[in-house]
């Protein structure tokens, strides 16, 4: 168990490694002025400015070197200088990730509940039952969720004054933006769970369980559900470490701090120095969102236990 | 004595087409009674219907049905699962997935007590090691805290019979119970069956096998397209069979029909070589498995070499080896006298073709999205078949074995059991080979269909001279095929020889235990 | 199979009680004496540091931190800030200015000659890397502390924009104390002034945080009263969704929203509890520059016959639901020296754009119906940056390219990728970009016209537009402070542009707030940016 524990967490480290690496060769890779690629586009700067940069970063160094600096750099937890906000990405960054992590979570725990209730209620149920129900998840799915946004705003916010609009850090001001935001991943969880349900109600164990006199309730309850569980926890893993970077929309629309907006917008400016950084976080975020989900794999699923005890 | 089950006219349907109909079964404790025959024939339906779990889809009607003279023929779902588990026990076959393999099987024999007792914590904590002591489970403190996986094949049916058993059903229906398991576990799960029995249960058994039946059935029912064609006392079923169905599902025991004499034997020397090959396995736990201790043999155009071993013994590893897919760790394989698997897997690639194999379960070895004609046009292309010629060849090889042309268009899902082995084996002569390994090829089938492959098999090897290794765990398939035998028990051959004095007189321990063990109908006349 | 009547009826209990505890959630902004406002507004600084960022947003939240030497009305005029009275040298190269006393930064620093210098320096300083300030000092020569309540601002040449530069945010002083090399964060430690409101606190991608400054003493003459804020607490909340701005206002969790589009307001204006509140916005509205350079447009006839096929009218009117007014100069009415005599000076009218098309040659017709000359058709290509174009002007493209389609050109709109068309754009490989401009001072069009200034040399000349005597005049403008002849001159530059067919203006922006009716005495700068010194909630 421990040992599990800490191949994976090597093997996050592994993954932060690549990650850093390929972040760093996209740096570099860049056709052209590694300064400007720095910099972004339109920047016109002294050469005293440019020096500084080329000192910092080490472009006037053998490649080797630039890579050994640029990591010892990152494990010391220096993410680099902004040049376009002109602040370091530390301070850009700084107060991102807990409303990040919050709405992700809230989200994901609502979409999570939301799908275990659907899911019970609708796996093994009739024809009408099963294509209402996917018909309803595929909505769910597709509904865009800046509309959604915006139509649970003006009912929840504007006109019954029950949330806030706008804000964060508050339970009142995560719970629309957390709701919208469950709704698709919702759509998909369900979809998983109920499938495997099913996949686990046509099982030999069902019917065993069945010729008990096991009623409908346990069997799902006390043994198809902890099978379908296993599926879940994959997916649900997945999406949480992808709310990380990509919750941008809900963000926008109820006007909340997140990594997303500041990826976006980084984006659209080239702010490179930005980009590397939220990657490299989102990164850390899915190899910590994949080593909980490993460990809910042995926490289900007892034959996995022995194989890498 | 009551009738701890009454069914008259027990009729089964789904959507009006009847799959079973107008059975009648009646036992009393302390008895037991087997439900034969083929798959298909609908004896496992009507196991469910007297459980009332036949399906969502299925009519069931009968004239009279009662269970501990309790009428249950209006019962619905509610009424239903109060009997279960309380008055009728129901095994599965396969305990792996018949009992929840994320609980302990602790867990799962308290179910049925939760369910159908007042029992509190402590005394159903006793009750379950109760049980599993029973049921023969030694050590039940421990054991009631593993899962299904973590014990041996015959410790968890065991298990799965305890969990049946919990809530003290007098009636014990049991769905081919031991057909997954190895000969020996078979032998030990049936004792434990008997034994049950005795103490004065009622025993319903449902198999395919009327070797596996004969042991301990009192009464035995045939069925054959859904209706008992054939009901009565076990003696007098096996020794005086009266309808075709119970004559033909007798022939087709193995070692109990009468095999075509053998027409070609030995043929020149040694087509594969096998010579002092080992190999072991490194486990997770870091420990080395030895799978294989300095094997050896040799074998010739038209000859058959049995392979016999309980799982675990290397039989697969060896197969593996013939097959070119594992390098030994010492040892050698020589084709034709040439070396096999010492050379480089390009050379290798060359003769690929003249090593084929057959695979135990035909339905995971075929793609399910490829129709058959395509699986053989694949081979076929392998070996550079021009694609003009390969209709034709595909015709041939069908016929071959014994499928008819228009069966090239259907996928493996639209197939029968025999039918997809027949398509493995049609697959594996595509590229002509001089030599088939099959590995448990006749395992999953029933015993009729097991016969007419083996018989293709063996005209196969006749009529092409084959050389064939055919691994079993079932000594009576062996020796029905085999010229010559081997007993594996880990990793080393602890027998060998030709197939009759190896079976008439074993002479290792291990191979004394094994042709003990199998099933075999008692002073059984046949014609 | 399953039934659950369950888990329904705790789910609608859990809801039930989510929806109990949370409602009250939406607190009136209510608090100490003077209360709070909340001010939504759609933009988000990128540099708190206005000294060095060129966004509007910086301009207008830090104007309530910083404080500048002049003040500027609405009516043009300037007024004693930060310095009580001041003078131009006979040779108009020196301003010297005598500054208030008492003064004081809200790290108690005291404000005085040294800190204008230490400010002034550090703007045109190369290592601060100002996009705006920097070209908002001119031709800076340096600044002189004569004692420390008196301090004289030299530049190499006459220079008449100078108050209207010291007047803006952006030369606002800061505290010299908290200047370092960076200070674009919003940490308060960074951003100190002698301003109404202190710097209290950011958090990125939502508000702003200002308190009141409770020992300011140095209110503009242009304010309505004098000493603290009226407010205790200004929150700049970040709000990019039009709707989500609007519905905040009128649901009363914030107090004023900033830019309400069009297609709002007429529902606004129903509602009793909102107020709307307009201001024009100086500069360059929204307009196409015709690339004079380009093989197309070289041709006068054919520039003139776009200006006449297009009608204006109409897809204002459509676009903006009525609520804005055409316009007729490249600068907007709000500007200083706005040229009135151009309305009416054109009018909309395809037969003439036809004749021009003939003229130009262009007398051939493809079997889509376009113009062709010698067998090639008559097509322009418009660049625009889909992320940076909002959708008004994006329809307003659609309109130009359906009108132009029906006098025969074909007009092709094509989107890039930002970092794709700067390089384009700076080579002038266009017929058409479109962009607006906000800025009081009609200097402006400088950068927007005078031949030094194309893109490649750091200016915004998109025409590529090299008329001499529009060069001279709008130097003659930039140099003179006689009102009257600033006037005139930017007056002929505004109708040689029109003229000439060069810029295509479109409609009058304006600012559109939406302000609650309990918030009283917002009013606004020259640049049309609101000020909140003066706002009370009653």
């Amino acid at each position: 168990m421990i040992a599990l524990i800490l191949r994976r967490v090597l093997a996050g480290v592994a993954v932060m490694w690549v990650a850093a690496t390929l972040t760093f060769a996209a740096l570099r890779g860049v056709r052209g002025d590694p300064v400007a690629a720095v910099l972004g586009p339109g920047a016109l700067v002294t050469p005293e400015v440019r020096a500084q940069i080329v000192s910092e970063y080490g472009f006037d160094q053998p490649l080797v070197v630039q890579y050994l600096r640029w990591l010892s750099r990152l494990v010391s937890g220096d993410l680099g200088w902004s040049y376009q906000l002109g602040q370091p990405v530390t301070e850009v960054l700084r107060g991102q990730l807990g409303p990040t992590a919050e709405l992700a979570i809230a989200a994901t725990i609502t979409a999570v509940l939301a799908a275990v209730v659907l899911a019970l209620l609708t796996a093994g149920r009739g024809r009408t039952t099963r294509s209402l129900a996917s018909m309803a998840e595929l909505s769910a799915v597709s509904v865009p969720t800046f509309w959604l946004g915006l139509v649970a705003l003006t009912f929840f916010s504007f006109r019954w004054q029950l949330f806030p609009a706008t804000g964060a850090g508050s339970l009142s001001a995560l719970i629309l933006p957390a709701v919208v935001l469950a709704v698709p991943v919702a759509g998909v969880l369900t979809q998983v769970l109920r499938e495997g349900l099913e996949t686990a109600l046509a099982q030999p164990f069902a019917l065993s369980v069945r010729m008990r006199g096991i009623g409908p309730v346990a069997l799902i309850g006390r043994h198809a559900l902890r099978h379908a569980c296993i599926s879940l926890a994959t997916m649900t893993g997945w999406v949480l470490g992808s709310l990380f970077g990509g919750a941008v929309l809900t963000e926008t629309v109820f006007a909340r701090p997140g990594l997303g907006r500041v990826l976006l917008s980084a984006i659209t400016s080239r702010d490179l120095p930005v980009v590397t950084a939220v990657v490299l976080l989102v990164a850390a975020a899915f190899t910590v969102i994949n080593l909980l989900v490993d460990l809910a794999y042995l926490a289900i699923d007892p034959r996995l236990r022995r194989r890498t005890a | 004595m009551t009738e701890l089950l009454d069914a008259r006219g027990l009729t089964v349907s789904f959507d009006d087409r009847a799959v079973a109909q107008d059975i009648d079964l009646q036992l009393a404790a302390g008895e037991c009674l087997a439900l034969v025959g083929e798959s298909g024939s609908g004896k496992s339906v009507t196991a469910r219907a007297l459980v009332g779990l036949a399906g969502p889809r299925a009519t069931v009607t009968a004239e009279r049905l009662q269970v501990s003279g309790e009428d249950v023929s209006r019962y619905g779902e509610r009424q239903w699962r109060r009997i279960r588990g309380s008055r009728i026990g129901f095994v599965l076959q396969d305990a792996l997935t018949a009992l929840d393999p994320l609980r302990t099987v602790g867990a799962e024999v308290d179910e049925p007590l939760r369910l159908h007792t007042r029992l509190g914590r402590t005394a159903r904590d006793a009750e379950v090691e109760r049980l599993l002591t029973e049921c023969g489970i030694p050590d039940p403190e421990r054991r009631k805290n593993q899962y299904a996986h973590e014990l041996s094949g015959g410790l968890r049916q065991r298990a799965l019979i305890a969990s049946a058993l919990a809530a003290g059903p007098a009636l014990l229906i049991a769905d081919e119970p031991t057909t997954a398991l190895d000969v020996t576990v078979q032998q030990q799960i049936l004792d434990l069956l008997a034994k049950l029995k005795r103490d004065g249960h009622g025993l319903v058994l449902i198999s395919h096998d009327l070797a596996v039946v004969a042991e301990i059935a009192d009464r035995i029912a045939v069925l054959d397209r859904g209706r008992i064609v054939e009901q009565g006392p076990a003696l007098d079923v096996l020794s005086r069979p009266r309808h075709e169905m119970t004559r033909e599902l007798l022939a087709a025991i193995p070692g109990n029909r009468n095999a075509k004499p053998r027409q070609v034997h030995r043929q020149g020397p040694a087509v594969l070589s096998v010579r002092g090959v080992s190999h072991r396995y490194r486990e997770r736990s870091g420990q080395y498995r030895q799978a294989l201790a300095r094997v050896g043999f040799e074998l010739a155009r038209g000859e058959t070499l049995g392979v016999v071993g309980e799982s675990g013994s290397g039989k697969s590893t060896l197969a593996k080896v013939i097959l070119g897919l594992l390098r030994p760790d010492s040892g050698d394989v020589l084709l034709d006298a040439e070396p096999w698997s010492s050379i480089g897997e390009r050379d290798r690639r060359r003769r690929r073709r003249e090593v084929q194999f057959v695979p135990q379960n035909p339905l995971g070895a075929l793609d399910p999205r490829y129709r058959v004609g395509s699986v053989l046009s694949e081979s076929l292309a392998a070996i550079g078949v021009p694609r003009s010629d390969r209709l034709q060849r595909i015709a041939a090889l069908l016929a071959e074995v014994g499928l008819p042309p228009e069966l090239a268009v259907r996928r493996p899902s639209e197939l029968s059991g025999g039918q997809r082995q027949r398509v493995c084996i049609a697959r594996a002569l595509a590229t002509d080979p001089r030599i088939l390994v099959c590995d448990e090829p006749v395992s999953a089938l029933d015993v009729r269909t097991q016969a007419t492959v083996l018989d293709l098999l063996a005209d196969l090897r006749d009529h092409r001279g084959l050389a064939l290794v055919f691994i079993s765990h079932d000594l009576a398939v062996v020796r029905e095929i085999s010229d010559r035998v081997i007993v594996m028990k880990d990793g080393h051959i602890v027998e060998s020889g030709p197939v009759d004095d190896v079976f008439d007189h074993p002479e290792h321990p291990y191979a004394k235990e094994l042709v003990a063990a199998t099933p075999r109908i008692p002073a059984v006349e046949t014609r | 199979m399953p039934h659950f009547p369950g888990p329904v009826a705790l789910l609608s209990a859990t809801i039930l009680t989510l929806v109990t505890a949370c409602s009250g959630a939406v607190r009136q902004p209510t608090g100490q004496a003077g209360g709070r406002v909340v001010f939504a507004t759609d933009k988000e600084p990128e540099c708190f540091d206005t000294q060095v960022s060129q966004s509007d947003i910086s301009g207008v939240l830090m104007r309530n931190v910083f404080d500048s030497l002049v003040s500027r009305g609405q009516d043009g005029e300037f007024k004693p800030w930060l310095a009580s009275k001041w003078s131009l040298s006979a040779d108009e190269l020196t301003y010297t200015f005598t500054l208030r006393e008492g003064v004081k930064f809200s790290d108690g620093t005291p404000f005085d000659a040294a800190a204008v210098k230490a400010n002034y320096d550090r703007i045109v300083a190369p290592a601060t890397k100002s996009k705006y300030a920097a070209g908002l000092l001119g031709p800076y020569a340096g600044t002189t502390v004569i004692d420390p309540l008196t301090v004289a601002v030299r530049f190499t040449r006459p220079f008449a924009s100078f108050l209207t530069a010291a007047s803006t945010s952006y030369l606002g002083i800061r505290s010299p104390k908290a200047i370092a090399a960076d200070l674009c964060a919003g940490s308060p430690a960074q951003q100190v002034g002698t301003g109404p409101f202190l710097f209290a606190s950011y958090t990125r991608g939502q508000q702003v945080v200002l308190t009141r400054n409770p020992s300011y003493n140095s209110a503009p003459a242009t304010a309505a009263h004098t000493g603290p804020a009226n407010l205790s607490e200004l929150v700049f909340r970040f709000v990019a969704e039009d709707t989500v701005r609007v519905g905040s206002v009128t649901s009363g969790q914030a107090d004023i929203a900033d830019r309400v589009p069009p297609n709002q307001v007429g529902t606004l204006k129903n509602n009793a509890t909102v107020q709307l509140t307009s201001s024009n916005t100086p500069g360059l509205g929204y307009q196409y520059f015709l690339n004079t350079q380009s093989p197309l447009f070289a041709d006068r006839r054919v520039r003139l016959a776009v200006q006449q096929a297009f009608d204006v009218d109409r897809a204002v009117k459509a676009v903006y639901f009525g609520e804005y007014e055409r316009a007729w100069s490249p600068l907007s009415p709000a500007t200083e020296a706005y040229d009135a005599s151009l309305v009416n000076s054109f009018k909309y009218d395809p037969a003439a754009a036809a004749v021009l098309l003939d003229q130009a040659g262009y007398t051939g017709r493809d079997a889509q119906g376009f113009r062709t000359k010698a067998g090639r058709r008559l097509t322009a290509t418009l660049l625009y940056v889909p992320l940076y174009t909002p959708e008004d002007r994006r329809t307003l493209d659609q309109a130009l390219q359906g009108d132009l389609k029906k006098v025969g050109i074909e007009l092709k709109l094509v989107p890039m990728e930002a970092a794709a068309y700067e390089p384009v754009r700076n080579a002038g490989e266009y017929d058409v970009i479109a962009f607006a401009w906000g800025g009081s001072n009609p200097d402006l069009l400088r950068t927007m016209f005078d031949s030094k200034n194309f893109f490649d040399a750091g200016g915004n000349n998109a025409c590529r537009f090299t008329d001499r005597a529009v060069d001279d005049w709008l130097a003659a403008a930039a140099a003179s402070t006689d009102p009257v002849a600033r006037k005139d001159l930017y007056g002929k530059a505004q109708r040689r542009i029109i003229d000439e067919g060069v810029s295509l203006p479109t409609a009058v922006s304006e600012r559109q707030l939406a302000v609650r009716s309990a918030i009283t005495g917002l009013t606004f700068d020259a640049n049309g940016w609101p000020l909140f010194y003066d706002v009370e909630r009653s």
